[in-house]
């Protein structure tokens, strides 16, 4: 519980991009004035106000069930890991121990909000608040008006908790339209590999990877 | 203390501490251990909230956090907000709006609030429900705590408040309820999330009154707004042990042994209890007037086991680590075997036999599992059938939903310095539970003092003896005094739940009436059958009652299965099978092109008509002839209809082609007021010589109120304000018999008694007041504003007479005891109105809106009984929407963390408006029925209607999980 006193405004690196401590308690980010706005609305769907003062970021981002969404969010924000040893590590291979970087993880490293990065945020759940039954983060990144890569990460569709689709990756390049986003939203839908449970059964969450990934990317050609 | 010891300096509520903590300790568990017992525990896993207290100003949750990260820091709680007894205006808005009901969340909610009104002094109700959403409460639907959020606002901003008072309208002479016009709020044209004010329309017939229909603040609820420890959850005695139960993880298995030995070689335990070491006494776990209904079935531990989570051995230890080593060392030798868990393949031949034990009698087909087989009749069911017009089928379910009241089970029992064993515990039945013990642990029911403190909430599950005869054993064993607790995780797979149920009707109508019903109940009551008939007989009774038509068939199978037992739970059958009469009267409505509220208007009960099966179902037992004396259910009606605008959008929504659909549901409900024959109450007023009050009573107030409407009860007849009269429950030793807190039975029955020993002791008081006026007769002398006048203008004040009669003339106690029990249980009914939006490519279903117009005769007190119906739709939004036990192959639950299951948070809750239609039922205390379970009842029915407006499609199964209503449209498609 030892988190750094409220920081109007998160520190940069010197390639700009965000550096959050890992004891920083999640409100930090809430409250901090030039966190991505993605990640403020991922915050506030997954955690309580208290979770947020009493969850630290490393927590809540090295344990993605403690918040699906958010954890979804940091992956399609393209976030990375750093560790005390100075290794940095993309978020989504150390989730998935694709890396091996030296030392303890210290923290994390976020993009900052850019005008050519759009998002959009699309979930089924039972109510409001709850866990996302299958919940899907996109972020495009166009140059001009293309597609320079898009990111879109899914919860509730793969056996672990959160994972990056690869089909987004045929965005590149192309501009952002609707029939473009249904073809990729078709692509995930292929490519997830969803565990069935009470809430929801293998057909019905592959269905929503391909709504809710259509939604996702859709929101972000008007933002 | 858990881990490594460690010196910590923090500030508590301004008071700098010097505590020495485990490096593992949490902050709930220290605080609680140096006395700050505000902080209370609601889960095991961070999920309720109610634990929140504020570090360094900011919210979070003690049990989350450890107490070595707090050192240097300052920690506020609820006992540091009041300053020299005088309440914090967030303390205060709380108490003004009801916004504490059982209490046990309120230090939480209060803290939270707090932190935001300290950030944020003029939040907007969308920040509130932000705010708020990480405290969950079980009881109050949030519109009063959201209300009592921004009443401090106002009020830290020093806007004057007044307290909260419900809108009136009085109806004069010839109008009626199309003469009363809402004020614009409360139609929601803006989609506004504003809590507003109940509403209270009471007809022009209906007697005046002064304390009774007023606003009156709990009696209780300063205390429970101060945090103090006032719950079982907050009791210790010196010297006590700690038990803790060892539980199956196994659905259905023999026990070949148990092997105690190295849990009672371990230094600091004192007792090991198995089947091998307790009597074999037979009986049944629900708390219920005598004679039990069957089966005895149960035994304090058996050497079988019937489902995960079922009771294999108890331990009484010094230290809770201690009590969960030494469970750790119990060796049990199981042999698995075969279990079902669904009912219809329980009740086939060659199902596994999950009561084969020779000495449970009464079940009715032990090889199939089937506990109770009931029929009732009346009519000619099958004449009827034949000369219907048109006859309609439909199949429906509901789910088996947990009470998760905040307040776990927790029983303590100690010998006293007679000799007798106290059981102070958290019960909604004391007095059956003195009578349940005493033959469990060998005793005579008169060695038992049964002692009920506060309740943090039941709903049920409290109405059933779940720890008490165990930590009584350990006591008797033992000799010293044993506290026993649950987890959250315990409350999940060793409590009760609600019955699910498969409703399967059958309806003949000709013309547009309903000439004839049939209605099939598959009753799932988990591996024991405590309420497992009553249930269904209530089910039976209410879910043909409704629209009661003359001939009518009521058949039901109660099946055994290896699921964790059901029992009580709010609503009590009537929940499950009103669903499917109102479902299947929309879809014949729909069939015949006949408008559903007509159609339903034109069937329903009406006053002066029979219930035809309430001869034949009882609970339990036959029961009483009824016919409805009131009905405020068609003004109830019209009043939704305007208020929500219900045909307008009905047709508007029925032409929607879009992905996002919205929807308008209606729905019908009714209940009961307690058990016809059966409840009985007792209570005791006594006069002190200040010309006060002291009112006993056995009744237990759960959170609901009932207390202070009680109170409100005696105050009315005695010519007194509420605060002249302290209300005391309830202890077997000191307080009268009541049946408990169940059937919605307390403002009615239990308000009988306080009525009729009120009246006593006004007699008695008028009566002592003749003598010191010398008057030949009481006659003529009026009681009222704590006075007897004569006629001819002299009068004495209550303290005169209570000080004459005690100190100084022909002296005398002044005092009353009076019974209460009724062969009649009016019906409360409600319209309840649902506005939801679909949305059709992922099935997701958002209630908007809903609106509750009921008829629960007079309102004792409009802001306690409009906190009952918004907790109770809230509770009933859950068992639609997402509450449900979910079992896997192995009979484990998939859901056993109050995340998983997921109760309505704040932000989950839409706005809730209450009207009450108020008649005057003259068998009730001052004409009131009932309230509690009738909230219930409608939103099920009315929420499913809604859907069926804006999709075209009936989604019969709940919950309304997304993919049943993705599927559901798919299909249609």
């Amino acid at each position: 519980m030892p988190h750094p006193t409220l920081t109007p405004t998160l520190p940069t690196t010197e390639t700009g991009w965000l550096r959050i401590q890992g004891d920083a308690s999640l409100q930090t980010l809430v409250e901090a004035a030039n966190t991505p706005a993605l990640l403020k609305q991922a915050l506030k769907r997954s955690f309580s106000w208290q979770e947020r003062n009493d969850m630290n970021v490393l927590r809540a981002t090295l344990s993605p069930d403690q918040g699906p969404l958010w954890a979804a969010a940091l992956l399609a924000w393209d976030t990375q890991i750093y560790f005390d040893s100075g290794d940095i590590a993309p978020y989504g291979a150390f989730l998935k121990r694709e890396v091996k970087p030296a030392g303890r993880s210290s923290g994390i490293l976020i993009r900052p909000e850019a005008e050519q990065t759009r998002w959009g945020v699309a979930e089924v759940a039972r109510t409001r608040r709850d866990t996302p039954i299958v919940g899907v983060v996109a972020v495009v990144d166009m140059k001009g008006t293309l597609v320079e890569t898009a990111r879109v990460a899914l919860t509730g569709v793969w056996q672990r908790t959160a994972d990056l689709a690869q089909a987004p990756a045929q965005l590149s390049g192309a501009e952002l339209s609707s029939d473009a986003i249904a073809k990729v939203a078709a692509a995930i839908a292929a490519e997830v590999d969803p565990r069935p449970n009470f809430l929801g059964s293998v057909e019905y969450r592959r269905a929503m990877a391909e709504v809710l990934s259509a939604d996702a990317l859709t929101q972000c050609m008007t933002e | 203390m858990r881990g490594k010891s460690v010196d910590i300096t923090l500030t508590v509520n301004g008071q700098e501490q010097h505590w020495t903590v485990g490096n593992r300790d949490m902050l709930l568990h220290v605080l609680r251990e140096h006395k700050y017992f505000s902080v209370k525990q609601g889960c095991d896993t961070g999920d309720c909230g109610i634990c929140t207290v504020l570090v360094d100003g900011k919210p979070v949750r003690s049990c989350m956090t450890r107490a070595v990260d707090v050192a240097g820091k300052t920690v506020l709680t609820t006992e540091g907000l009041a300053q020299q007894g005088e309440l914090h205006p967030i303390q205060e808005a709380f108490v003004e709006t009801g916004g504490a009901q059982c209490g046990f969340c309120t230090p939480g909610k209060i803290m939270t609030a707090k932190a935001l009104l300290d950030r944020n002094p003029n939040p907007t109700v969308e920040e509130v429900r932000e705010s708020m959403s990480g405290v969950l409460c079980r009881c109050t639907g949030y519109v009063r705590t959201n209300d009592a959020v921004l009443r401090a606002a106002r009020k830290l901003r020093g806007e004057d408040t007044g307290p909260l008072q419900p809108l009136r309208f009085h109806l004069s002479e010839g109008e009626t309820v199309e003469d009363v016009e809402l004020p614009e709020p409360y139609y929601r044209r803006d989609n506004a999330l504003d809590p507003l004010p109940p509403v209270v329309i009471t007809p022009p017939d209906m007697p005046e009154t002064t304390v009774v229909g007023a606003a009156e603040t709990k009696v209780d609820a300063r205390k429970l707004v101060l945090g103090r420890p006032v719950y079982a959850f907050d009791k210790f005695v010196d010297g006590m042990l700690y038990g803790a139960l060892l539980t199956s993880p196994h659905a259905h298995a023999r026990i070949l042994d148990i092997d105690t030995s190295a849990a009672e070689a371990l230094p600091g335990v004192h007792a090991v209890l198995t089947y091998k070491n307790v009597p074999r006494v037979k009986h049944a776990s629900g708390g219920q007037t005598p004679p039990q209904p069957p089966p005895y079935d149960q035994v304090m531990f058996d050497n079988k086991v019937r489902h995960v989570g079922d009771r294999v051995a108890a331990v009484a230890a010094e230290t809770p680590e201690l009590a969960q080593k030494a469970l750790r060392l119990i060796k049990v030798k199981y042999e698995p075997l075969p279990h079902v868990i669904d009912p219809m393949e329980a009740m086939k031949p060659g199902a596994p036999v999950i009561h084969d034990e020779e000495d449970t009698v009464g079940i009715y087909d032990a090889q199939r599992n089937i506990v109770h087989h009931i029929e009732a009749e009346v009519g000619d069911v099958d004449a009827a059938f034949a000369e219907a017009d048109f006859i309609y089928e439909g199949e429906y379910y509901t789910p088996k939903q947990q009470h998760v009241h905040l307040e776990p089970h927790v029983t303590l029992t100690w010998w006293d310095e007679n000799d007798r064993l106290v059981i102070y515990t958290s019960t909604q039945v004391p007095f059956h539970l003195r009578r349940m013990v005493a033959p469990l642990v060998g005793l005579e029911p008169k060695q038992i003092r049964v002692i009920k403190p506060r309740i943090g909430g039941g709903f049920g599950n409290k109405q059933e003896m779940i720890l008490e005869d165990v930590c009584a054993m350990l006591t008797v064993r033992t000799g010293k005094p044993v506290r026993m607790e649950f987890s959250r995780t315990q409350e999940f797979y060793s409590t009760r739940s609600s019955h699910p149920n498969i409703v399967r009707y059958k309806v003949g109508v000709k013309g547009d009436v309903v000439t004839a019903a049939e209605l099939y109940l598959v009753g799932d009551t988990g591996a024991y059958g405590t309420h497992g008939l009553t249930v269904q007989m209530v089910g039976g009774l209410k879910g043909l009652s409704l629209y009661n038509p003359p001939n009518a068939r009521f058949v039901s199978d109660v099946v055994y299965t290896n699921q964790p037992p059901t029992g009580a739970f709010r609503g009590y059958g009537a929940t499950q099978a009103q669903y499917g009469f109102e479902v299947i009267m929309e879809e014949i409505a729909e069939q015949l092109g006949l408008d559903v509220v007509d159609f339903k208007g034109k069937n329903v009960l009406k006053i002066g008509e029979p219930m035809y099966l309430a001869e034949k179902l009882g609970e339990g037992r036959e029961g009483y002839p009824q016919d409805l004396t009131t009905s405020g259910l068609a003004e109830c009606t019209r009043i939704g209809l305007e208020a929500t605008d219900f045909y307008a959008k009905r047709k508007a929504y029925a032409k929607q082609t879009g992905r996002y659909r919205k929807g308008i549901g209606f729905a019908n409900t009714m209940h009961g007021s307690g058990i016809a024959g059966l409840d009985m109450a007792a209570a005791t007023i006594k006069m002190w010589d200040d010309g006060t009050f002291f009112l006993t009573i056995g009744a237990t107030d759960i959170g609901t109120g009932s207390d202070t409407i009680l109170a409100q009860i005696a105050a009315e007849v005695l010519g007194v304000p509420l605060e002249d009269v302290i209300v005391y429950s309830s202890d077997t030793d000191f307080t009268p018999y009541d049946t408990g807190a169940y059937a919605s039975s307390t403002t009615y029955i239990s308000g009988g008694a306080v009525r009729k020993a009120a009246l006593k002791v006004k007699k008695q008081i008028l009566e002592f007041a003749a003598l010191m006026f010398e008057l030949e007769s009481p006659e003529g002398l009026v009681l009222k504003d704590r006075k007897v006048i004569a006629p001819d203008g002299r009068s004495f004040t209550l303290w005169d007479i209570g000080m004459a009669s005690t100190h100084q003339m022909e002296q005398r106690q002044i005092m009353a005891t009076a019974s209460h029990i009724s062969y009649v249980s009016p019906p409360p009914a409600a319209a309840s109105f649902a506005e939801v939006t679909v949305d059709t490519w992922t099935g997701q279903v958002t209630v908007d809106r809903f609106f509750v117009a009921a008829d629960i005769g007079r309102v004792i007190n409009p802001v306690t009984a409009a906190g009952q119906v918004e907790g109770g739709v809230l509770q009933a939004m859950g068992f639609v929407m997402s509450e449900e036990m979910v079992f896997d192959e192995k009979g484990r639950l998939a859901n056993a963390t109050i995340r998983d299951y997921h109760p309505f948070l704040v932000d989950d809750a839409p706005p809730i408006d209450v009207v009450f239609v108020e008649t005057n039922e003259e068998t009730g205390p001052f004409g009131a029925k009932s309230v509690a379970e009738l909230a219930m009842d409608g939103a099920a029915p009315a929420i499913v209607s809604a859907v069926h407006n804006a999709t075209g499609v009936w989604v019969r199964k709940l919950p309304l999980y997304p993919e049943r209503v993705w599927r559901a449209i798919r299909e249609q498609a």
